[in-house]
């Protein structure tokens, strides 16, 4: 219909100038008592002898450096560490790290359209990690990986292929064959249980042709970033008197980048002309669970193994 | 983020959130490149099929300056020049305080990026003198930098040479050069023309406009002196790519569409500044290269695609060499 209507979306309420200085006006409070007032409430510990305006003047510091700080990690694909917020924002403010956290977590949210979500921990795979694991009396349910990635939190209505298209970093192509090559690699591993034999990864990988090299690099050299960048885990057990063991998993990275919902789009995108209960299964297979029904997920599991 | 947050983020909203995200992304933007996405963004928000060939100058205008307001308070900025060579206003996100914070924001080695600052550094020194001001480099000349200068109190190094060793920045090879090379030029801060000639992008000047004037500029300068980052004399950002007055002494700089525009409204085509005929034949930028009888009498000679391997490093250190002779007899040659 007629651009003033679509126009006014853009501006929400007409003329520029009018809506950016009020923007701008109402910064300035909500990040100096808005946020500022809840936060003493709950930090008690803090040092009420400092004049309260001091105190949120460094906090802003503070945030703005850990939002900085949580891009410049995105942009090399390097996990947010909590060590890393002590060492290069917090400095000696370290006590403040919750309340510096969820400020940012906040600006993130409402500037940025992302949020930091925590990485799960990795996994204790291999019988000695367990067995360890279990000496040591750590759980893996209660630890904290103390690692948090960048991710979208936008609407999935703006999810869309003009708006969310792949980096020009290193380039264009290259990220967008990189992007399709992971999230490829996760589905089938997600697909197979949640592991993959090396020699089965390696067959599907010269069915897709892609055994030796691939557009942006040898596929051996990809396959390591995959697994420095988290999206892969490659475990390595030593059997006596024989080669290696070698299971491909996804790393902490890949589980919280490639959800089980975008698994799904990519598998239907492949199959093109699914039967008639394919998206119950595969979201069974996936675990995605549907206003909250409990599935067998095992037996769905095989029937998905047969379809193949 | 619920009514509560919504309240505190006025009109600010989904649609300027994933703006945002695509931009930085992409790093740089032109009106051309938003058309599509602002059209997604809007489907997204009525429901309704939006066409990018719907999207205007102000749809465009108003999700920028909503967006650089919005990063401000991080020290990020959205900024926009012409670009030196097509018509296009090219936006950027442009970093406002650099810091060892976004140092780590950067992919490379610390060898591959002394060796991006040698090209920077040959391109505003070495390749750009009064007497031609290229300002960009072929391959070859890349190449030439790919191992670190000596340092200069190299007698001292031999003597405690093993402590030296340990700590010498290392090189590039050949391969890594041109590697280097192309994926500046992915990564938007180069840009590689038909003659192959690299200089710096409009986003590199965006970003690194303050740092250029810091770095290669004299500050004591005085007025009229010859500068090696130069201004537009009708935009007044910064000239890599345009023409130059015929006078050499002169220092009036002009964009080629800044040039179309400025002479439009006079009647006579001068310099404004010493009234010399403007030839707009005069260049800054590679055309101070190409435009040379002897690139042209190599190009003939050799064929479209292979030219002689050392020519344009002669051009330009002919050009140097000239200009010291005339210094030095204190004459004036004109150029062509």
């Amino acid at each position: 219909m007629p651009p003033q209507r679509r126009r006014r979306t853009g501006h929400h309420e007409g003329e520029d100038d009018n809506t950016r200085h009020r923007r701008q006006s109402k910064r300035a409070p909500e990040s100096d008592d808005g946020s500022g007032a809840s936060e003493n409430e709950d930090e008690q510990d803090i040092d009420m002898d400092r004049p309260a305006g001091a105190d949120n003047t460094s906090d802003d510091q503070l945030v703005k450096k850990l939002v900085r700080y949580a891009l410049a990690c995105e942009y090399a694909r390097i996990p947010i560490k909590r060590d890393g917020i002590r060492d290069k924002v917090l400095g000696t403010q370290a006590r403040s790290f919750r309340r510096v956290f969820d400020a940012a977590q906040e600006q993130l949210q409402k500037v940025f359209g992302m949020e930091m979500a925590e990485l799960p921990v990795r996994e204790k795979r291999t019988l000695k990690d367990k067995q360890k694991a279990v000496k040591r009396g750590t759980s893996q349910a209660s630890a904290s990986s103390r690692q948090y990635i960048l991710i979208s939190c936008l609407p999935k209505e703006y999810r869309t292929q003009p708006v969310i298209g792949p980096s020009r970093i290193p380039s264009t192509a290259d990220e967008a064959a990189y992007v399709a090559f992971y999230t490829i690699v996760i589905s089938l591993i997600t697909l197979s249980s949640g592991e993959l034999s090396d020699m089965k990864l390696r067959r599907y990988l010269t069915r897709l042709n892609a055994s030796q090299n691939l557009p942006m690099d040898k596929t051996d050299n990809v396959l390591q970033k995959l697994i420095r960048q988290g999206y892969l885990d490659k475990i390595v057990e030593r059997v006596e008197g024989d080669e290696d063991a070698i299971t491909w998993c996804v790393g902490p990275r890949g589980r919280v980048e490639v959800s089980p919902q975008s698994i799904a789009q990519v598998v239907s995108e492949v199959w093109g002309d699914p039967p008639d209960d394919f998206d119950k299964k595969l979201e069974k297979s996936l675990g995605i669970r549907r206003t909250g029904q409990a599935s067998n997920t095992n037996r769905d599991m095989e029937g998905q193994e047969d379809d193949e | 983020m619920d009514e509560d947050q919504e309240e505190l983020s006025g009109q600010y909203g989904d649609g300027n959130r994933a703006f945002l995200q695509s931009f930085l992304a992409r790093g740089t933007m032109t009106f051309e490149e938003s058309r599509p996405i602002l059209a997604a963004i809007f489907t997204a928000q009525e429901n309704e099929a939006v066409e990018p060939s719907q999207i205007t100058h102000e749809d465009f205008d108003s999700y920028v300056s909503a967006a650089s307001a919005a990063i401000s308070p991080f020290d990020l900025e959205i900024r926009s020049a012409m670009h030196q060579t097509r018509k296009e206003r090219v936006y950027a996100v442009v970093n406002t305080t650099s810091d060892p914070m976004t140092q780590l924001a950067t992919l490379h080695s610390a060898d591959e990026i002394a060796f991006v600052k040698r090209v920077i550094d040959a391109m505003f020194e070495k390749y750009n003198t009064p007497r031609m001001e290229a300002l960009c480099l072929d391959e070859m000349q890349a190449n030439k930098l790919r191992t670190p200068p000596r340092p200069e109190n190299e007698d001292e190094g031999m003597e405690n040479g093993e402590t030296q060793a340990q700590h010498a920045p290392k090189g590039l090879k050949s391969s890594e050069v041109e590697t280097m090379m192309h994926s500046m030029v992915d990564e938007g801060w180069f840009e590689r023309s038909r003659d192959g000639f690299y200089c710096l992008s409009v986003r590199a000047l965006l970003e690194l406009r303050s740092w250029l004037i810091e770095s290669y500029n004299d500050p004591d300068a005085e007025e009229g002196e010859w500068q090696r980052v130069k201004f537009c004399g009708a935009c007044k950002d910064v000239v890599t790519i345009g023409q130059r007055c015929a006078e050499r002494d002169c220092l009036v700089r002009l964009h080629d569409n800044c040039a179309d525009a400025f002479f439009r409204t006079r009647r006579q085509r001068d310099c404004p500044s010493c009234s010399k005929e403007w030839t707009g034949r005069h260049f800054i930028g590679e055309r101070a290269v190409t435009e040379t009888e002897a690139f042209q009498r190599g190009r003939r000679r050799s064929g479209k695609g292979a030219r002689h391997s050392n020519m344009v490093e002669e051009i330009m250190h002919d050009g140097e060499e000239e200009e010291e002779e005339e210094t030095r007899n204190g004459s004036e040659g004109d150029e062509e």
